[in-house]
């Protein structure tokens, strides 16, 4: 990866001689309502806006028209995710919808003989919306005063390499546009950690820093504490570096919040000084703004939808409107893409750690696992659920991951009563009582509890694991469903509560939120003890058996190994290790995500995945999209 | 009189502290607090969630502290007007409440306008000719009304807004006026709107004010006096208006203590699904991923205005129907 990684930088530097080349022969063009600004004064001409090197971007389709408002909707504060993943930019940034970091923020990246100081160069004259620069300041005021401030951390959320092996992670300055990243060990998730999670590590310091205790004397800050009506200055911080609730605070990304909630309509205004270009020398992005109305109503949104009025989205729309959706496309000007799903299983977490030792040890009996999975009937469950569109198999990876090795996750699928009664048998609940239903090894009968919350991935979980259940209780397994509130549910199974938990598992670039295949924290709900083991180095939880330990030692391998090959088959190996155990349990998966796009919107990925990690609708690149008829 | 509604009003401070006091024992109650539900919104999408930072967070917003300290501090600064910092928004809570307080009056108002007015004319009609054809067909009406749950209604209303009008779904506003200053259009366009979240509450207060007035108008129609004054050739609505009808109409001056509250938490489930910008809302997400200042805010506004509100009854009872006494 290493050598790899000269090269792609040789390649890039080349392009971007090229590119300035070429830039420097014609200036660049900018957006009318931008051009009108520069005439007027008010703006400086779009050649010293623009940085040396610009990122240069061949859109998805075609160059694009200046112009034309892009319509979204959210559901609140908490929905911020659904902000975030499109407008914030960060060091690096996805390929169109593929798990490929490409330099983004970074003009390029090299890293030292044994891969634990990586060296970051900026693009030289980039600058926040403002028009103040960008330099490697920003970047160590970040890691300064928000990521070693036990005040402020709070605000520095998915901060995936903060520490690795153990050791907290430098950010040293080498020069105005030049970084060092020092890792207490090589580490191999830098690029794509930054991709997912980057835009966290992006603060504007000469704003911020008016509201830090370590740049700003105490009764100065005091005053603004009490202006701002908050209770001490860490949460007046938390505020003012809110990308889409603070309209004052300067950013990087396409559109800078004009007016933000709790209005009842987010508004976003271009970026003048947005620091990508296409191939053909126009500024991004193509669209002047985008307005996001708070719509509390799942329900509402996807009637709004229906109407025309959005544009393109797909968080909060559901494969169980699709006849809604597909009735209104043709009149109101829009259509329905298929983008595939990632996470959408009805899966179920079967306990390995276990509280009650009888519990566990049928939990960790793969024979076990084994009957309870053939006594499930997924074609049935398939027709139910999803007229028969759905996919099965276990989660272990899914096609596109590099991880995903073709076969992964087909054990124990064929419904079978006659091979579930005996895998049971087998499993030490052969004896039944009065009812027929089985009992434990010690005599109790066997009941099964599985814990989940009502939520949608095109069907409802509740009636998911209802049938589970009843497929259950046929080869005599009493089973109950239990609903819980969302927070409760949380908190239940993390603190290892349960006997089986149910929820969706993700599938695609897991190896940059690990809990789902390895348990490296309590949310690994199918071995919250052991996960928080190791999360704690030791101090809480439960020291794991020797499966488990041996997949946390994977993926500790599997961070600090470079090597591609040697990468791919560390990944592989814990994937195997959940085809073979199937600890969680699949079902159906839904087909795939409806993305609602207006017909007159350019330059969309036809091919999506729908998955957070590659940060939702944003890898379609929200800032080269175009309307045909702005 | 003024002796006694300044009595009431002393009597209002005690209880509303009592109120205060309970209101926030029961916010306190549900296990967890806002930042369980913030690490659960971060676990579902399967993040390692820092501990670190956990801590970091509930010490920045005074989470860590017991809940009598908390309490102090909250109604300390309270009773000086400052509510607190919503944690989920971010914003001082006055101005969360503030924003949304105005609209929230204007649709519970013409509610309320249009509830009185379609349920004493249809009551005083159906008391009137008991048992005619009409009078079957209101109270039909009137009981379906009751029985229908006003999500539903108000899905059905919004659909065929959308279909027949096309009017846009949810909101009080179009999008292009959503965040522009008023004007006359801007009004326009929230009339066109504000007819469904009306028609939606209303019907489900219209129906039992509807049975009320047509009962106690009944009532009051068989009594001696209004018979001796049809005899004697008083004109009809004379003999309907001038005493029956003031009597009859008690119940609704009584029930105004009720509506004021309802004034602020609407009916959340319809204000939800139509997303009105009104407070209803913005009170049920608080309590979801509770927000405790932003919840206890609104709780503590709502006990506000009940206490106000059934005192403005009894007053107004009183000076309606000069048998009631102030004793």
């Amino acid at each position: 990866m290493k050598r790899y990684r000269w090269l792609t930088g040789l390649v890039l530097s080349l392009v971007l001689a090229g590119v300035l080349f070429s830039a420097n022969a014609q200036s660049y063009q900018e957006a009318p309502m931008l051009a009108e600004m520069v005439a007027a004064g008010e703006l400086p001409p779009v050649d010293e806006r623009l940085p040396a090197n610009p990122m240069v971007i061949e859109p998805f389709e075609q160059i694009g028209q200046y112009g034309g408002t892009l319509r979204r909707a959210l559901r609140g504060p908490s929905d911020g995710n659904g902000w975030r993943t499109i407008a914030t930019e960060a060091l690096f940034e996805w390929d169109f919808g593929r798990a490929v970091a490409i330099p983004s923020l970074a003009a390029s990246i090299s890293a030292n003989a044994d891969s634990t100081v990586h060296t970051l160069k900026l693009r030289e004259g980039l600058k926040w919306s403002d028009g103040h620069p960008f330099t490697a300041d920003d970047l160590v005021f970040f890691y300064e005063a928000v990521l070693l401030s036990p005040d402020v951390v709070g605000s520095a959320v998915g901060v995936d390499w903060k520490r690795v092996a153990g050791v907290q992670t430098e950010i040293v300055k080498v020069d105005d546009t030049t970084v060092e990243f020092r890792f207490g060990a090589p580490y191999a998730l830098l690029e794509q950690g930054l991709a997912y999670h980057g835009d966290t590590a992006l603060a504007p310091k000469h704003y911020l820093s008016q509201f830090h205790a370590d740049f700003v004397p105490e009764d100065e800050l005091q005053a603004r504490v009490e202006e701002a009506g908050v209770d001490n200055w860490a949460q007046l911080f938390i505020q003012k570096n809110s990308v889409y609730l603070n309209p004052d605070r300067p950013v990087m990304g396409p559109w800078k919040v004009e007016v933000a909630f709790p209005a009842d309509q987010m508004v976003a205004v271009r970026n003048p000084y947005y620091w990508k270009v296409d191939t053909e020398g126009n500024q991004l992005p193509y669209i002047d703004r985008i307005v996001t109305d708070l719509i509390q109503d799942a329900e509402a949104i996807t009637l709004r939808a229906s109407a025309g009025d959005i544009d393109f989205q797909y968080r909060h729309i559901r494969f169980s409107d699709l006849p809604l959706l597909a009735e209104g496309a043709e009149t109101n000007g829009y259509q329905v893409l298929r983008w595939s799903d990632t996470t959408g299983w009805f899966s179920l977490y079967m306990n390995q750690s276990h509280a009650d030792p009888v519990m566990r040890e049928l939990m960790q009996n793969v024979d076990f696992r084994a009957g309870l999975s053939h006594a499930i009937d997924r074609e049935t469950m398939n027709e139910l659920l999803y007229l028969g569109t759905g996919e099965i198999s276990h989660p272990a990876g899914l096609a596109g991951d590099p991880y995903f090795e073709d076969g992964f996750g087909q054990r124990f699928l064929e419904y079978d009563a006659g091979l579930a009664n005996e895998l049971l048998d087998k499993a030490g609940v052969a004896e039944r009582d009065a009812s027929g239903f089985r009992l434990r090894p010690d005599g109790e009968r066997l009941t099964l509890t599985i814990s989940t919350y009502p939520f949608e991935t095109g069907a409802s979980s509740v009636d998911a694991y209802e049938l589970v259940a009843q497929y259950w209780e046929d080869v005599g397994v009493q089973t109950i469903v239990d609903l819980k509130e969302r927070g409760l549910w949380t908190n239940f199974v993390t603190s290892n509560q349960h006997d089986i938990a149910g929820y969706l598992t993700a599938s695609v670039l897991w190896n940059l939120n690990p809990t789902w295949y390895v348990p490296t924290a309590s949310n690994t709900y199918w071995a919250p003890l052991f996960g928080e083991y190791y999360a704690s180095g030791g101090s809480a939880g439960e020291e794991p058996p020797e499966l488990f330990k041996r997949l946390q030692t994977l993926y500790d391998d599997l961070t600090t190994t470079l090597d591609p090959e040697a990468n791919l088959e560390l990944g592989r190996e814990i994937l195997r290790a959940h085809d073979e155990n199937v600890f969680m349990i699949g079902t159906v998966k839904v087909p795939f995500q409806p993305v609602i796009v207006n017909s007159d919107l350019v330059n969309v990925l036809d091919q999506g995945v729908a998955d957070f990690r590659l940060r939702h609708e944003g890898q379609s690149k929200f800032y080269q999209l175009s309307f045909q008829n702005p | 009189m003024a002796t006694y509604i300044v009595r009431r009003v002393f009597y209002m401070i005690p209880t509303l502290l009592v109120i205060s006091f309970l209101s926030f024992l029961i916010m306190q109650a549900p296990p967890g607090d806002f930042l369980t539900s913030y690490i659960a919104e971060l676990s579902a999408s399967g993040e390692q969630v820092d501990l670190e930072l956990v801590e970091s967070l509930r010490a920045t917003y005074g989470l860590d502290e017991p809940w009598y300290v908390q309490y102090w501090l909250w109604i300390s600064r309270f009773v000086r007007g400052d509510f607190g910092t919503s944690f989920e928004w971010n914003v001082p809570v006055r101005e969360l409440i503030g924003q949304r307080l105005a609209l929230t009056i204007f649709i519970s108002m013409l509610t309320l306008l249009f509830t009185w007015i379609v349920a004493l004319a249809i009551g005083v009609y159906s008391a009137v000719y008991q048992y005619s054809i009409g009078d079957y067909i209101v109270t039909t009406i009137g009981f379906l009304g009751l029985a229908t749950p006003n999500f539903m209604l108000a899905l059905i209303l919004m659909y065929i807004a959308f279909q027949v009008f096309g009017i846009s779904v949810g909101g009080l506003f179009s999008p292009d006026y959503t965040n522009a200053p008023w004007t006359w259009g801007k009004f326009v366009d929230l009339m066109k709107h504000v007819w469904i979240p009306v028609i939606v509450i209303g019907t489900a207060g219209t129906a039992s004010l509807i049975r009320v007035m047509r009962a106690n108008l009944l009532d009051e129609l068989k009594k001696p006096y209004v018979v001796t004054a049809q005899a004697k050739g008083v004109p009809a609505w004379r003999a309907l208006f001038k005493y029956p009808f003031r009597v009859a109409i008690n119940p609704f001056l009584s029930t105004i203590g009720w509506l004021l509250p309802a004034l602020i938490s609407g009916d959340i489930i319809v204000s939800v699904v139509l997303s009105l910008q009104t407070t209803g809302p913005l009170y049920y997400r608080a309590l979801l991923s509770q927000d405790m200042f932003l919840a206890g805010g609104l709780l503590m506004l709502l006990a506000i205005l009940t206490v106000i509100g059934t005192l403005l009854s009894d007053i107004l009872l009183a000076w309606v129907d000069p048998r009631v006494r102030y004793e």
